[in-house]
């Protein structure tokens, strides 16, 4: 099923590991030339800038032959679908003969085909006819592609994209069915997330599906955050006012607060425990999510009181953890890893400290100094100066 | 890897016995690192308490409360200085690792709560008269002299961005994205001057080995700076607009070669398509200078596009081969 040579995708894995246990200084040098030799892989497959560069320049390529054919005299509607799919499929096509004959993988020209082909044909389908399609089947149509793109080139966005199509979808399904089927709608999200979330574990360890274990680790991680999300109280209350059409409470209240306290310490915690970094990432990012939800409905502090206060806590709290951990304890460390990753030589921590403190450091020169607005809650705003 | 990758390995006689034994005891022993999961938090409260103090004392300007404001901000200030004069390494002009990430964190609360009191100093007293250059002339001091002191690359990005605006010029990516400021002839010449002086001293860094560490900072401001105060001359400047074409296309090929030889695949792709988005300006311009009256130019601009960006493509290709086979 998948379209790249399997062969060259496993050796590929293995070099990869050979290279980290090379950095962990547990391979020597002769040894991991050795594994390399020993497992070629014959993939173009070119530096990560490169890829970003060649994903820009094949879409402006594929966007003007588009133009093209469009400016050839097509006015009907039905001509511009018809386009729309043939160009689509040509790009398909294309993607075949790249990974197939030029021997492409995450090369940016490959991973720019499939959008291309992908989109064109979904827009082409949901142009034809006066009558665009619902949002249910838009949602199911868009999963299929998304599910080729998985399935066939192993892409991890489309495979994020097909299991959230698949929830949208659940979603308009059951929400036309009338408010009964409404009311058990974020327990039918939650047992879907729960069941896919064990599916996807499953199939992660199976070795016939070790190609595709970064698009389930993925899914896994998504499962998470759709089970978070079903049980969300902003989630519900927004999504009750849009369907509704009046913004009363929610029924069960106490339960979605529940939830939306729990389960984001629950995946910390679980993440401790089973040393995870997915689920300790994913509970990190949802206490974000948790606390902007809870200060959203209730204003128990001023906005910078509460962001004091938060500083303070998280500042001091990663200074005992720092103490603690000066010596490892169960297996916890506060040391930097010892293998480097692909942003270490560039200055992007730097860049993201200017990004965001941008507006409490600098100063603007002609306007002189005026104390401007902030915004409340979660992190991002500052007030300016 | 799993140990039993490395037990296959070892049977296929491409690892020593004593790299599989090394390679079972490290998997086992393995220790779960929480040094990025800590920076993260670190990075959120500092951005937290400062943009909390930053209101706190906007909203008590007027009240009895902001003496006491002030004196906590000072407090932090010290404080957080303090805790950095005492724990860090000695000075040298290499790079110097910090203690912890920790301290990474603090030195940069130090400073943003300095330039906090600093900010409400001259809003309240006027400290710096009506001289606003010099309320960000200070700051921007502070901030390299502390960068370079304590060795910290972050430091230093506020540093620049300090410099530019203290020049009249916001150079964060969002902020060039979301204002696109480059519109009048005044910040066009000072983002080209001082793009060219930030490369200058990213090069004059590595030169004289003043924390050569420093260059990509410096150099990547540099560049971007450069290269996008260049491009909205050559798409402000109706009238010899060719010049700014030819200068952009001399200045990519210096810095091009100069990335080349330095094996970055970051800067050359970057150049790469600086260079390209201005030679589609030129070609555009060339293309509505001529067949302004016709739809041909149409087609011909879309066929432009195809050829070039396919010629694009392959250059790209030649560069990757080039960069990973010396």
């Amino acid at each position: 099923m998948i379209a790249y040579n399997r062969q060259s995708l496993d050796n590929l894995h293995l070099q990869k590991e050979a290279r980290e246990a090379f950095e962990k200084k547990i391979l020597t040098a002769e040894e991991v030339d050795r594994i390399h030799a020993a497992y070629p892989y014959h993939f173009y497959l070119p530096n990560f800038f490169i890829r970003i560069g060649l994903f820009a320049l094949t879409v402006i390529a594929a966007a003007c032959g588009l133009g093209i054919f469009l400016l050839m005299g097509l006015d009907s509607s039905s001509g511009i679908t018809a386009t729309l799919i043939i160009y689509g499929i040509m790009a398909y096509y294309a993607l075949e003969l790249f990974v197939c004959k030029q021997k492409m993988y995450g090369s940016g020209v490959d991973d720019a085909l499939l959008w291309i082909a992908s989109t064109l044909i979904f827009e082409g389908i949901n142009f034809s006819g006066s009558n665009s399609l619902s949002p249910t089947l838009e949602s199911a149509l868009i999963c299929i592609l998304a599910l080729i793109g998985m399935l066939r080139y192993a892409d991890r966005v489309m495979t994020l994209v097909a299991y959230g199509e698949l929830l949208l979808c659940v979603y308009y399904l059951v929400s036309a069915w009338g408010p009964a089927a409404r009311a058990i709608l974020p327990f039918m999200i939650m047992a879907i997330s729960i069941g896919c979330y064990f599916w996807f574990t499953t199939l992660h360890a199976k070795t016939s599906l070790r190609r595709y274990r970064s698009n389930f680790m993925l899914l896994r991680g998504a499962t998470l955050v759709s089970l978070y999300l079903s049980g969300n109280y902003f989630v519900l209350h927004e999504l009750n006012t849009a369907v509704a059409g009046n913004p009363a409470p929610v029924t069960l209240g106490w339960l979605w607060w529940l939830f939306t306290a729990a389960i984001p310490v629950f995946y910390i915690a679980k993440g401790l425990q089973k040393k995870e970094v997915l689920f300790l990432w994913t509970g990190m990012a949802l206490v974000a999510g948790s606390i902007s939800t809870f200060r959203y409905y209730y204003h128990v502090l001023p906005g910078e009181l509460a962001m004091i206060i938060a500083g303070i806590v998280l500042i001091a709290g990663v200074y005992g953890l720092t103490r603690y951990l000066r010596t490892p304890r169960m297996g916890f460390t506060a040391a930097a890893p010892d293998y480097p990753h692909l942003l270490e030589n560039l200055p992007v921590e730097g860049l993201i400290i200017a990004e965001s403190f941008n507006s409490i450091a600098v100063q603007p020169a002609d306007t002189g100094v005026h104390f401007g607005g902030g915004t409340t809650g979660g992190g991002g705003a500052g007030g300016q100066y | 890897m799993h140990n039993s990758t490395y037990k296959k390995l070892h049977a296929e006689g491409l690892i020593s016995d004593a790299t599989l034994q090394h390679a079972e005891a490290f998997e086992t022993n393995r220790l779960f690192s929480l040094f990025w999961e800590m920076r993260l938090l670190l990075y959120l409260g500092v951005l937290l308490l400062t943009a909390g103090l930053g209101i706190l004392v906007y909203k008590n300007i007027d009240t009895i409360g902001h003496q006491a404001v002030l004196a906590f901000i000072a407090l932090v200030t010290t404080g957080s200085f303090y805790y950095c004069l005492r724990k860090k390494a000695l000075f040298g002009w290499e790079l110097v690792n910090a203690p912890t990430p920790f301290f990474d964190y603090i030195l940069l609360l130090g400073c943003l709560s300095l330039l906090i009191f600093l900010g409400y100093l001259q809003y309240a007293y006027g400290v710096f008269g009506d001289n606003y250059g010099l309320a960000t002339f200070i700051p921007m001091i502070i901030l390299f002299t502390a960068a370079y002191f304590f060795d910290h690359l972050g430091v230093l990005s506020l540093a620049i961005t300090n410099l530019a605006a203290w020049a009249g010029i916001a150079i964060t990516p969002m902020t060039i994205l979301r204002e696109g400021n480059f519109d009048s002839p005044r910040l066009i010449y000072t983002g080209l001057l001082l793009g060219a002086i930030l490369l200058a001293m990213g090069h004059l860094t590595v030169q004289r080995r003043l924390k050569p560490h420093f260059e990509i900072t410096y150099t990547n401001f540099g560049l971007h700076l450069f290269f996008i105060a260049a491009l909205a001359g050559l798409f402000t400047f109706d009238k010899g607009w060719f010049l700014w074409f030819a200068g952009l296309i001399a200045a990519g090929f210096f810095c091009y070669t100069r990335a080349m030889a330095r094996r970055s695949f970051y800067f050359v792709v970057v150049i790469i398509l600086y260079a390209y988005i201005a030679l589609c300006d030129a070609v555009i311009r060339l293309l509505t200078a001529t067949y302004w009256r016709d739809a041909s130019a149409l087609y011909l601009a879309f066929l432009y596009f195809i050829g070039s960006a396919i010629g694009i493509i392959f250059l790209l290709m030649r560069i990757n081969r080039q960069l990973k086979n010396p």
